[in-house]
């Protein structure tokens, strides 16, 4: 773990939906009483300044919904956020609007989350005001260099989004996020509805500003290419669990939970020589309302032993460089995964 | 023979052309990989391909679309109904909106059975099973009085491959089949299309902007850009050592293909806007190899070994 | 735009340019002009109205249309061109008044209520089922019959009475809109819920309500008209047209130009109303054209 005091940390973080249901206390009949996904359990992390971790995982794994509860979009039932040394408290406004004064969010659909009436300088021009980020003379200006920043032509800002391509508005996205100054950015999926070309222009971007502006980066994803190319470390999640955490390089060259390795398996390489990699997982993730016992990965899992469908969820645990939630220590990877 | 041979193949979208001179060539139980990025036109060819462009919006302005060396162009709608479903299968991207909700996954697989082929209900039922079974559906008979709510994503997807197969298509159009999927799902439906291909002796043409799933799949590759191949050609020969600039542009924007936390060789700019694309070669204004002959249009010509390419630079080849 | 405007955040005036005519509109350019006629009538009502609307004058009652007036006098020699002339002016206002007030309760009710959820939503929406259980024109009458007849009461009714269309249709609306991307968006950013709200749910859910209220303007001139024929609205001598309705009826089989002129005036100005709505509703996307 890195030495400088931690920006951001996330300590037992849970967070439950209902699912249909009537919420009452007490209600326990069952088929009427209300039921609840976990979408996000007891996950803890930190992230230090300056630094880039990535949030992998298939969808419905709840890594979206770890970062919008990091910023107290959705509610919490337990844990603790905590930014900067500061408890962030989701009842506590003032806290919140602390946090969310110093650390901003990228969204995947970049049409969608700008308001469609706003053009997309005064889309900019209001984080300013609204955080008191320019004088009332200096916003135009001020929009102007952020819309450079993020390599816009400040001619632009008159547009209104849909007069946009999907790649400029990704930009206008994260120039509004910028416009906050945040030391801390999340951003979901932000590439994930990009062409390559596109993408790779936005990931340029990204890690530019990074290093320029020493921000920390919460990146999540499901594309473990793009997580592999831009975080130092990397948390895979599994119906709302981290099963393994770590450095990238560590994660990506000896995965140790049966998941990450074949999660990596799994991913097409570009390489013609290397054939399609037998599936090596059965079934699909089952669904988040009725989780098994045990390892929630167990019933896909080709490891799997008696004691992972007994009642323990095995917790993160050390295993050399890498944290990982597996009763067992597998040997290394026999085929595939290593990198040549 | 070749089982599809498309020849100088144009669509228009009133007085824009939003796709021309496209040349493909697919022989059986070949998988060939119709790349691009959005935009670029590859939907709309496979939509032609099938003719079943937007009646009104989209017309095939030119060109020929020989099936077993048949011309589908210049038939009629209703010549082509014998041919879509019986001789070539399409899938989607999106299982949900291309499953009928309301009507149960075996009834979908038989209506096609008993409309084409006249089949008993008996029968059809049979095949319908049996075409569950192919695509690794478990328990294929118990799950045919199921609903499409009532499968997973992957098993949708695989259903709706068994909806494709259903009269023993030739040829399979699959238009982003695995976008929405999960990777691991993802590798799974992969993995069955190839098993369908052995043993079928099926040709299919995979459409996807992800060069991963090129590589692990196809035999050959088309890349499009703006509306027109840029190249073609087996895929090994494009991967390694790619003769068009576009290629070579997008094989190195890959996160896979730089250091870690180095700075991607992105293409600058945009991809234009269909049907309003740049003079000569359309990639001209993005291109880091520019120069004045690229005003011209560049043919789609040998460009070592069986690859073609559509650049002024292309031939002869760089080493591999 | 201008360094100024922009940090001004001219929304209204964005909000008006989406109105502007920038592609011809057959329904809307119809639809203005007739209502714009009818505006201008109002306005210049003094000026244009051969006669006074109010003095009698007996020896020329129940005159035809004729030269003289052109579309003749009722029993008490009142001239029907002048009194459908400045009736203009209470229908005109009727018609704007009586949906402004309902629109503006409506809407800022019904977006409360879908953004903030739980009780405050509950309970908006229970009053708003009981106003929704009486019939609309028993419960205008029973409001306007306690409070006494005239036409303040009838915009006090309809004010009471009317939000309701209004908040049910936004509430919707905002219940779509609260969990958009660029809502979720705008929250990340720190934004507060009223500027949430006010500057980037309603601007995108307005539209509806917009073309709503005007095929609204319709039913409520109508209601106006009705409640006056009845005796609960404007009050006689007063020039308006369901008044004139109301007092031509008796003589329906023998002059029946005393309510047949007033009654194609409604029928004008409600059509007029209508093409706005469908134009709007054009103009928005909220319809194909």
């Amino acid at each position: 773990m890195t030495a400088a005091a931690p920006l951001l940390q996330v300590r037992d973080l849970e967070v439950r939906f209902r699912a249909g249901g009537i919420d009452l206390p007490g209600l326990n009949v069952p088929g009427f009483g209300a039921r609840y996904v976990n979408a996000v359990n007891r996950v803890s992390l930190s992230v230090a300044p300056g630094e880039t971790i990535g949030i992998v995982g298939e969808s419905g794994c709840g890594k979206s919904t770890l970062g919008r509860a990091i910023l107290g979009l959705v509610e919490t039932q337990g844990g603790e956020v905590r930014f900067a040394g500061d408890p962030v408290a989701p009842r506590d406004r003032t806290s919140i609007a602390r946090l969310r004064a110093r650390a901003a969010m990228i969204f995947q659909d970049p049409y969608a989350s700008l308001n469609p009436k706003l053009d997309i300088g005064e889309a900019i021009a209001e984080v300013l005001r609204v955080h008191g980020k320019a004088a009332p003379d200096a916003i135009a200006a001020r929009v102007a260099e952020l819309l450079r920043l993020v390599g816009l032509s400040p001619e632009l800002a008159r547009r209104k989004p849909h007069q946009l391509s999907g790649g400029q508005c990704q930009r206008v996205g994260i120039a509004r996020a910028l416009a906050i100054e945040p030391s801390l950015i999340i951003a979901d999926e932000c590439v994930a509805a990009l062409d390559v070309s596109i993408q790779a222009q936005i990931l340029n971007l990204l890690m530019e500003l990074q290093r320029r502006m020493s921000l920390s980066l919460v990146f999540i994803s499901h594309d473990l290419g793009v997580v592999r190319h831009l975080c130092r470390r990397v948390a895979v999640m599994y119906l709302g669990r981290i099963v393994e955490i770590g450095l990238t390089e560590d994660v990506f060259a000896a995965p140790r939970h049966p998941y990450t390795r074949a999660l990596l398996a799994a991913v097409p390489d570009i390489d013609p020589d290397r054939a399609l990699a037998p599936a090596q997982l059965r079934g699909e993730p089952p669904s988040p309302l009725d989780l098994p016992a045990g390892c929630p990965f167990h019933p896909r899992c080709p490891h799997a032993q008696e004691i992972c469908a007994r009642g323990v969820v095995p917790e993160l645990r050390r295993t050399g460089d890498i944290r990982v939630a597996c009763h067992f220590d597998l040997p290394p990877m026999t085929q595939q995964g290593e990198d040549p | 023979m070749s089982l599809l041979a498309v020849r100088d193949l144009a669509i228009a979208a009133g007085r824009h052309l939003l796709v021309e001179d496209i040349d493909l060539d697919l022989s059986e139980g070949e998988v060939l990989g119709l790349v691009g990025e959005s935009g670029s036109g590859k939907t709309i060819t496979c939509r032609a391909l099938m003719r079943l462009l937007p009646e009104g919006q989209l017309r095939i302005t030119r060109g020929s679309v020989a099936l077993n060396g048949r011309d589908l162009v210049p038939l009629s709608e209703a010549a082509m109904r014998k041919v879509r479903g019986v001789e070539v299968g399409m899938i989607f991207q999106n299982p949900n909106s291309h499953l009928d909700p309301v009507m149960r996954i075996g009834d979908q697989i038989a209506e096609s059975v008993r409309y084409h082929e006249g089949a008993s209900r008996a029968d059809a039922r049979k095949r319908a099973i049996d075409l569950l079974r192919q695509v690794g559906i478990p328990d294929p008979a118990g799950r045919i009085s199921a609903f499409p709510h009532e499968f997973s994503g992957g098993m949708r997807q695989r259903a709706m491959i068994a909806v494709a197969l259903a009269c023993r298509p030739r040829l399979l159009i699959a238009d982003e089949p695995t976008t929405a999927l999960d990777v691991t799902v993802q590798a799974q439906v992969l993995r069955l299309l190839l098993d369908l291909r052995d043993r079928l002796g099926l040709a299919i043409i995979l459409v996807t902007h992800n060069l991963g799933v090129v590589a692990q799949t196809c035999d050959s590759l088309a890349v499009m850009y703006a509306g027109r191949v840029m190249e073609r050609g087996p895929k090994r020969d494009l991967l390694r050592a790619p003769a068009h600039p576009y290629t070579e542009a997008l094989l190195k924007c890959q996160p896979g293909s730089a250091a870690p936390a180095a700075q991607l060789p992105a293409i600058p700019g945009q991809p234009p806007l269909a049907g309003v694309f740049p003079e000569g070669c359309r990639f001209h204004p993005r291109c880091p190899r520019a120069a004045g002959i690229c005003r011209e249009r560049p043919a789609l010509l040998p460009a070592g070994g069986k690859r073609l390419a559509a650049c002024h630079f292309a031939a002869p080849p760089r080493a591999a | 735009m201008s360094a100024e405007a922009l940090s001004r955040g001219n929304w209204l005036g964005r909000g008006f340019a989406t109105l502007g005519l920038g592609h011809a509109n057959l329904n809307l350019v119809l639809g203005g002009a007739i209502i714009l006629g009818w505006a201008l009538i109002a306005v210049f009502a003094p000026w244009i109205a051969p006669y006074d609307p109010i003095a009698h004058n007996l020896p020329e009652k129940l005159l035809g249309p004729g030269l003289s007036h052109p579309l003749g006098t009722d029993n008490f020699g009142r001239d029907i061109l002048s009194r459908v002339i400045y009736g203009a002016r209470i229908d005109l206002q009727m018609g704007i008044l009586g949906v402004l007030f309902p629109f503006l309760i409506g809407t800022t009710l019904g977006a409360v209520a879908g953004y903030a959820g739980g009780w405050v939503d509950i309970l908006l929406m229970r009053i708003l089922d009981v106003v929704l259980a009486f019939p609309f024109l028993v419960l205008m009458l029973a409001i306007i019959a306690i409070l006494q007849p005239g036409l303040t009461s009838f915009y006090i009714a309809l004010a009471l009475v009317g939000w309701v269309s209004y908040a049910r249709l936004v509430r919707a609306q905002v219940l779509v809109l609260k969990t958009s991307d660029f809502v979720l968006a705008a929250r990340s950013l720190g934004f507060g819920r009223l500027r949430i709200l006010f500057r980037h749910i309603l601007p995108n859910c307005i539209a509806g309500s917009i073309v709503f209220s005007m095929s609204d303007v319709v039913l409520v001139v109508l209601a106006g008209s009705s409640i006056s024929y009845l005796g609960l609205g404007v009050q006689p001598p007063t020039a308006e047209w369901g008044v004139m309705i109301a007092e031509g009826q008796n003589f329906i089989t023998t002059a029946w130009w005393i309510t047949t002129f007033p009654g194609l005036a409604i029928v004008l100005m409600a059509f007029g109303f209508s093409l706005l709505a469908d134009g709007l509703a054009e103009r928005f996307g909220l319809r194909q054209p």
